[in-house]
């Protein structure tokens, strides 16, 4: 039986930040491949070098040397407009703090991610309210998002993630900010989420994270191998 | 059509984000554009004044008109225009036709005032005016001091008055024997040049008829203006020299008149216009340079303190032009709306100040159109830079940056 196709490869992937007392290796070596339907958690202590990576897998940043691949097309070789079109049509993304318009209500900002996609009005608002739905979100769908809960906040910002049906979904530390309540409820919604099919690879420091992992990775002192 | 509605909703959002600053950048812009929009206004306004006081002295036509009052302190030597000068120049211009004339207001119905003319047969050949009814003053109006009058064609329409009716002027009855379409344009007595522009409510009487002050027919018998008719346009400033030398022989001297001619109307309307170029030019380069750095300064804050939602934005998919799109549309929106106030700040001040202002003004497309694309121009040029720095800051470290 063939194993799943990899939706991102990483082989002795490393970056470097430039300083004044010259280049700062953060991320030393990522070896890693994440398969189509998997649920992939990275953990590992903070300053490690998750993040780093995180943002090389979303294509925020260029690696400084190694090969990644996103469905076996290295990036290297992607020009700046196939990078943004890769975010746009391949990546979903959650980020620790939401990053929500905060004036905006639960759908306009789940409907945000339609923004740079060319697709009917009508179409991308039932989208919205569906995925919405999906996530027990209904209810508060016009409430502006400064107004909800950080839960609520962290549900929206995986909807807008995740109304495009991504190809890989991308968490960075998504419960950092929740209480133990609200924890429980976005990891339940991001297994939901999985068993719908959707590819996820999040990071996290908290490895009580780590059960609801199909596959697991750890990240420590700048080296990122599979557990 | 989602577009538009997702970039208006962009705009909406960074607009209310900076109301302060906001404010700001629109009032500066909207004094610039104001300014800018009365300078266009004044100057269309010019443009069509110098036309129509071309037009109405006639291509070829030199006006030697006597000086106002101040004027005439400033001179000390020569006398005033006579009608000795007027036969002096009949005789010594060959080919030219010569006509003089005396005006004054005085008044008629009620209170109301028209501007009388007294002259001879000879000045509608210089001014060539088209007669709507009627014919002009002539000879024998001029030889047996008929108390005949030709009038304006808006003092026909004003007064309803027709050939063959009688008028009071200054107390004294006159025939009306014609009506002339004299000008029409309802701007005058600008630029000093009073003697020229007739205005609209005008009758002319026989300069014998002994209506106005001077009752004189001699040759000292006072003139307001002599006016020369030159066979060829091409001739006027030969001709306007000879004049001059010829009103400078002993004798017949004058100083305290004023020659005008096309070229001298239009050098004239260049100056002030040069001069309200400057000005109001000035005024409103400086309140929109003041506006546009307002404007940079404003979207720098912008990108600052939006550096996530850029992160986002790219994270999304968007790419470095759709960001610069992002900012520059939000400059410009701000700057047109900057536009749209002061252009209407402008045409209620002009409008309101219309009648006392000593300029035309003409408010047209060009002082629509030109104000707005400048104001779009300067939305454009000084949130620029900022956008494109916006565009460049790296996707994960505007992410980071909460």
């Amino acid at each position: 039986m063939n194993s799943p196709a990899a939706v991102l490869t990483a082989k002795g992937v490393t970056k470097e930040f430039s300083s004044p007392t010259g280049p700062v290796p953060v991320l030393k070596k990522a070896d890693l491949c994440v398969r189509e339907g998997a649920f992939v958690v990275v953990t590992g202590p903070s300053g490690s070098g998750k993040t780093t990576f995180l943002n090389l897998a979303g294509l925020l940043d260029k690696p400084s040397s190694g090969v990644l691949e996103m469905d076996g097309e290295p990036t290297a070789s992607m020009s700046e407009e196939r990078l943004c079109e890769v975010r746009k049509l391949k990546l979903g993304m959650v980020f620790q703090r939401f990053h929500l318009l905060p004036h905006r209500s639960a759908v306009e900002n789940v409907a945000f991610r339609y923004r740079y996609v060319d697709e009917d009005t009508g179409e991308v608002r039932r989208k919205c309210y569906e995925v919405l739905k999906a996530l027990n979100l209904f209810g508060v769908a016009e409430t502006p998002a400064r107004l909800l809960s950080s839960g609520e906040q962290q549900r929206v910002a995986i909807a807008r993630a995740v109304v495009l049906r991504p190809r890989l979904l991308l968490a960075d530390e998504p419960t950092g900010n929740l209480d133990r309540a609200a924890t429980a409820g976005v990891m339940a919604a991001f297994r939901q989420l999985n068993k719908d099919g959707i590819t996820i690879l999040m990071v996290t420091h908290n490895e009580a994270l780590l059960d609801y992992a199909s596959n697991r990775a750890t990240c420590c002192d700048g080296v990122l191998s599979e557990a | 059509m989602k577009l538009e509605r997702s970039t208006i909703r962009d705009v909406w959002d960074g607009i209310r984000s900076q109301p302060g600053r906001i404010g700001l950048s629109l009032f500066a812009i909207a004094i610039g554009v104001a300014s800018l929009t009365m300078l266009i206004g004044m100057l269309e306004g010019l443009r069509i004044k110098s036309q129509l006081m071309v037009q109405e002295l006639g291509a070829n036509v030199v006006a030697i008109l006597k000086q106002t009052d101040d004027q005439q302190k400033n001179s000390h030597v020569g006398g005033s225009l006579t009608r000795d000068h007027l036969e002096f120049l009949r005789a010594n211009l060959a080919g030219c036709v010569v006509s003089g004339v005396n005006r004054r207001n005085l008044p008629t119905l009620g209170d109301q005032q028209v501007m009388v003319v007294a002259t001879d047969d000879a000045l509608m050949n210089v001014r060539q005016w088209r007669m709507y009814a009627g014919r002009f003053i002539d000879r024998a109006d001029v030889q047996n001091g008929q108390r005949n009058v030709v009038i304006s064609r808006r003092l026909c329409e004003a007064w309803n008055w027709n050939v063959g009716d009688v008028i009071i002027l200054g107390g004294v009855p006159f025939r009306v024997v014609g009506i002339a379409d004299v000008g029409g344009s309802p701007v005058e007595s600008e630029l000093g040049d009073t003697g020229l522009m007739l205005g609209e409510r005008v009758a002319f009487v026989p300069r014998t008829a002994g209506v106005l002050l001077s009752t004189r027919d001699d040759g000292g018998a006072p003139l307001d203006g002599i006016f020369i008719r030159v066979p060829d346009a091409r001739q006027i400033e030969d001709v306007a020299g000879l004049a001059r030398r010829l009103l400078s022989q002993p004798g017949y001297r004058v100083d305290s008149v004023s020659w005008v001619t096309p070229d001298s109307l239009i050098r004239n309307i260049r100056r002030l216009s040069l001069t309200i170029e400057l000005t109001l030019g000035g005024i409103s380069f400086l309140c929109l340079i003041l506006g546009g750095t307002t404007m940079m300064s404003l979207m720098i804050a912008n990108v600052r303190s939006r550096v996530v939602e850029i992160g986002l934005r790219r994270a999304l998919g968007a790419t470095a032009r759709d960001i610069i799109a992002l900012f520059v549309v939000e400059a410009c929106a701000v700057t047109v709306l900057a536009g749209v106030a002061g252009m209407a700040v402008a045409n209620a001040l002009l409008l309101a100040a219309r009648n006392s202002l000593s300029i035309p003004v003409t408010l047209g497309i060009a002082s629509t159109v030109i104000p707005l694309f400048a104001a779009s121009v300067l939305g454009v040029v000084f949130a620029y830079w900022p956008a494109k720095t916006a565009a460049a800051i790296a996707p994960s470290e505007a992410l980071r940056n909460d």
